[in-house]
C-alpha cells in the first residue's frame, strides 16, 4: 500500500493528473470527515477539502516520504479548515454562540424525549467552536478524528506537553458546557 | 476525599485512559450524587466522541468533488511547483539540518555576546586609564595606541558600545575630552565621525578644531 502510494506520489510530483485524481478518491473521505468536524456545516468543509487538494497538488514536492501521507494531508486541510472556522467566526451576523444556542435548543426542543448520541454528537462538535483554536484543533484530532498522540503531533507541530494540557482543557471545557446546557438527565440515561 | 479531589482524578483518569478508577475514588463516586454524575458525563463524553470518529458524515457526492478539484487544476494549466526548491525546502525541514542551525545560532551569539564584553571591557579601562592621567602625554599616547587598537580589530562593534555609552554622562564625557582635545587625534576623530552619525554633533565642543 505504502510503496503504491509513494510510486503515485512520485507521479503526481511529475504533473500527472490521473494519479493525483486516485489520490483525491483515496483520501477526500477522510479530508472531508476532519474538515466537517472542525467546521461543523457541510458546505464550508466541501471548499476546504477542495482548496485542500489544490494545495497538495501545488506543494506536493514537500512532501517528505518518511512521514505519513495522511499526517501531511491532515495538516494541510486543518490549517484551511482552521482559517476558514476564524473567517467565519469573525462574520457580523449572528455570534457563534447564539448559533450553538439556537441549535441546541432546536435540538432539545423534544423536551423530555431524551438526546441520542447522534445528536449529542453534533451538539459537541458545534461546541468545539466555543474552545481556543489550539484546544480545538487538538480536540478534534485525537477525540473526534482518533488520531494517536504521536500523530497529533505530527500534524500541529505542538509538544506533547502541549497537546496533554490543550487536551485536558478541552475535554474539561465541554463536559461543562454539555452538563450546564442539557442538565445531567438528558446526557445520563 | 473533597469532591474537587475526586474530580481531579476522574479527569486524570478519561485523560491517561487508565482501565480502572482506585477502589476509594470508586467508593466515593457510589456514594456521592455530584461526583457520580461528573464520572457518567465524562463517561458519556467518551462514548459520543467515539462514536463521531466512526459515523462521520461522509461526503455525498464524491465526484463531484473530484469534478470540481480537476477542473479547478485545469483552470490554473500549471504543475506542482518547482521541484528542485522542493529538494531545499526538504532539507530545511530536515531535523538534523534545523539542530546544526540551532547550534550555530547559539555559538555565534555567545561568540558577539563575549567579544561585546571584552570590548566594552577595554573601552572602560581606556576611559579611566586617560581620565585618570589627564595631562601625562606618556599616558594620553598609550590610551590613544589602545584606541587605534581597538579600532582597527573592531571598529563597526566599538562604534556601537560607543553609541551606548553615549547615552552616558561621565563615557561621553570621557569620549569627548578623549576625542577633542588632543590635536593628535584630529584624522582619528575623522574616521570616528565617519562610524558615529548616530552621535549628536553637539556631544562634540564646538572649537575642538574638527
Amino acid at each position: 500500500m505504502q510503496k503504491h502510494l509513494l510510486k503515485t506520489i512520485e507521479e503526481v510530483k511529475g504533473g500527472n493528473k490521473a494519479a493525483f485524481s486516485s489520490l483525491i478518491e483515496a483520501f477526500q473521505h477522510k479530508a472531508f470527515g476532519l474538515a466537517y468536524k472542525i467546521l461543523g456545516d457541510e458546505e464550508e468543509a466541501k471548499d476546504v477539502v477542495q482548496d485542500s487538494f489544490i494545495r497538495m497538488w501545488e506543494k506536493i514536492y514537500t512532501y517528505n516520504p518518511n512521514e505519513k501521507f495522511t499526517n501531511w494531508m491532515y495538516k494541510i486541510v486543518s490549517n484551511r479548515a482552521i482559517d476558514r472556522f476564524r473567517a467565519v467566526k469573525r462574520r457580523p451576523s449572528v455570534a457563534f454562540s447564539d448559533q450553538v444556542m439556537a441549535r441546541l435548543q432546536k435540538e432539545t426542543a423534544l423536551n423530555d424525549t431524551l438526546l441520542e448520541n447522534k445528536e449529542l454528537g453534533e451538539m459537541i462538535i458545534l461546541l468545539t467552536g466555543e474552545l481556543p483554536v489550539k484546544q480545538k484543533l487538538v480536540f478534534t484530532l485525537r477525540d473526534l478524528q482518533g488520531l494517536s498522540a504521536g500523530e497529533v503531533k505530527a500534524v500541529t507541530g505542538l509538544s506533547e506537553t502541549h497537546i496533554k494540557s490543550n487536551l485536558h482543557h478541552a475535554r474539561k471545557s465541554i463536559r461543562q458546557k454539555l452538563i450546564t446546557i442539557l442538565g445531567y438527565e438528558n446526557i445520563l440515561r | 476525599m473533597k469532591c474537587e479531589t475526586i474530580k481531579q482524578i476522574i479527569d486524570h483518569y478519561f485523560d491517561s485512559g487508565e482501565e480502572q478508577l482506585p477502589a476509594g475514588v470508586r467508593k466515593h463516586i457510589d456514594a456521592c450524587v455530584e461526583c457520580h454524575q461528573y464520572y457518567k458525563a465524562g463517561k458519556k463524553l467518551g462514548d459520543v466522541s467515539k462514536q463521531i470518529r466512526r459515523s462521520t458524515p461522509g461526503l455525498n457526492d464524491p465526484q463531484e468533488m473530484m469534478i470540481n478539484i480537476m477542473e479547478a487544476l485545469d483552470d490554473r494549466s500549471s504543475g506542482p511547483e518547482n521541484p528542485s526548491k522542493g529538494k531545499l525546502i526538504l532539507l530545511i525541514q530536515h531535523k538534523f539540518f534545523r539542530q546544526i542551525v540551532s547550534v550555530a545560532a547559539i555559538a555565534l551569539f555567545a561568540i558577539f555576546t563575549c567579544e561585546h564584553f571584552i570590548v566594552l571591557n577595554r573601552i572602560n579601562r581606556l576611559e579611566n586609564q586617560y581620565v585618570g592621567s589627564a595631562g601625562s602625554p606618556n599616558q594620553e599616547i598609550k590610551a590613544m595606541k589602545n584606541y587605534r587598537l581597538l579600532k582597527i580589530l573592531n571598529s563597526e562593534r566599538f562604534i556601537n558600545v560607543s553609541i551606548d555609552a553615549d547615552k552616558n554622562d561621565f563615557a561621553k564625557e570621557s569620549l569627548y575630552q578623549f576625542l577633542g582635545e588632543n590635536n593628535k587625534t584630529n584624522l582619528l576623530i575623522r574616521e570616528y565621525q565617519h562610524y558615529v552619525k548616530s552621535i549628536p554633533a553637539q556631544a562634540f565642543r564646538p572649537d575642538a578644531g574638527i
